[in-house]
């Protein structure tokens, strides 16, 4: 990977709960003023990934690096640039939306109470109601005014749309390309719809039992990976010296999904390309064999 | 432009096809404003980075040019130049892929040409 100055440097993270290893020496970099996808079947590491980063929970090794400075040793650096909308949040569930949102203006020095006042409008979230009689789509609402009008330097959503209709997906998924380019930062959002997301990130990291498998654009990911289909023989003829990242079969038809470039590829006889959507590229290279 | 993209080719490229569509129908005059990255990205709630790659294409092919603190214009010759430049891959975005579905149904050369013929007169 090319050189270049990181505000966020995650290095071979590991931890374990018990015998069940969450993350295993998990690396990654996230530039400043960028927005990452992050993704990862249930159970891949990524919220654990998330708690290390904000500094909830501790790391069994590995480091990870604000601007050059260990977190570990320099925990404020996040409390003073990172707001971070975790799946589950805990807020005092007697509080209203207007309380919990001046405790938020307290807590983030860009707070802007106006784009929170705009943001309620927009998503049709009533302030004066209490936290825990929200609904659950109102919940993720209530994260997401949050998280977008705090402004930190490190925004970061844990699965930010969960519970939520189409439209009001959409209606975030165009607030957050808007504001960020009023007030760019560095976005990481973690989501299992990946279709509906992918074009929002400048890239996308793919997370799989506990390790990092893929740091690229969506459009880097997509023009590595391709399906080719026909009958078997000639299936197999093609991909016999290729990587093959898996392979399906009904009856004499195959189709493979292999790894190169479909523009650059040659039409060979028997055999047709398609390409493939981020979404199955994702399925291909996270199922196991027993699924 | 048009109101969503499909996943045969990558969305930079849709971005580039779709503002040179509108200059060729005139949508976008040449010698005025095309739409900014900025607005790209809203509209289709895409990065700003993917949308920018998109018109960075056509400033390259010349399609585009960039005016000093104004933004992106749609240069003198800009409809011209879309239209060699597609006459030319005409032969392999649309008469290739005509022939090869015309072979596997066993429909001959005459056929088309009368197919065609038909549809002219019209």
């Amino acid at each position: 990977m090319e050189h270049q100055d990181y505000m966020l440097e995650v290095k071979d993270l590991s931890k374990s709960y018990g015998s069940i290893a969450a993350l295993e020496e998990a690396s990654l970099n996230f530039s400043e003023k960028k927005i990452y996808g992050l993704f990862g079947r249930n159970g891949a590491g990524k919220t654990t990934l998330l708690n290390i980063i904000t500094s909830r929970i501790y790391a069994d090794n590995g480091s990870v690096n604000f601007l050059g400075k260990d977190i570990t040793r320099h925990p404020e650096i996040i409390a003073a640039n990172c707001c971070y909308m975790p799946e589950k949040h805990y807020f005092p569930p007697k509080f209203t939306v207007r309380k919990l949102l001046s405790i938020g203006k307290a807590s983030f020095p860009n707070y802007s109470e106006e784009y929170a006042g705009r943001l309620c409008r927009y998503f049709k979230l009533h302030t004066e109601q209490k936290y825990n009689e929200l609904s659950r789509g109102y919940q993720s609402i209530f994260r997401i005014v949050l998280g977008m009008a705090a402004r930190a330097p490190i925004t970061i959503f844990d699965e930010p749309v969960l519970g939520l209709d189409a439209v009001a997906r959409d209606r975030f998924y165009t607030e957050l390309i808007e504001e960020y380019t009023r007030e760019p930062r560095l976005f990481i959002i973690s989501t299992h719809l990946i279709e509906e997301a992918a074009d929002l990130f400048n890239e996308a990291i793919i997370i799989n039992n506990g390790t990092v498998i893929r740091q690229a654009t969506v459009e880097e990911l997509l023009s590595n990976v391709f399906y080719v289909s026909g009958g078997s023989a000639s299936v197999d003829d093609f991909t016999k010296d290729r990587k093959v990242i898996s392979t399906q079969m009904v009856n004499e038809l195959k189709t493979a999904v292999v790894e190169g470039n479909i523009n650059d590829e040659k039409r060979a006889p028997g055999v047709w390309f398609s390409p493939i959507t981020i979404q199955k590229l994702f399925i291909h290279l996270t199922k196991d064999s027993s699924d | 432009m048009k109101p969503e993209f499909d996943n045969e080719k990558s969305i930079y490229l849709q971005i580039a096809e779709s503002i040179e569509d509108n200059i060729l129908l005139n949508v976008i005059e040449e010698e005025t404003q095309a739409p900014s990255t900025n607005q790209l990205a809203v509209m289709y709630r895409i990065n700003p980075a993917t949308a920018a790659k998109g018109i960075n294409l056509l400033v390259n092919e010349g399609v585009l040019y960039k005016k000093r603190g104004i933004g992106m214009f749609v240069s003198e010759g800009a409809a011209e130049m879309i239209r060699k430049k597609r006459k030319t891959a005409f032969n392999d975005n649309y008469v290739v892929p005509l022939l090869d579905e015309a072979s596997n149904l066993d429909i001959s050369k005459d056929e088309i040409i009368k197919m065609i013929n038909k549809l002219r007169e019209k």
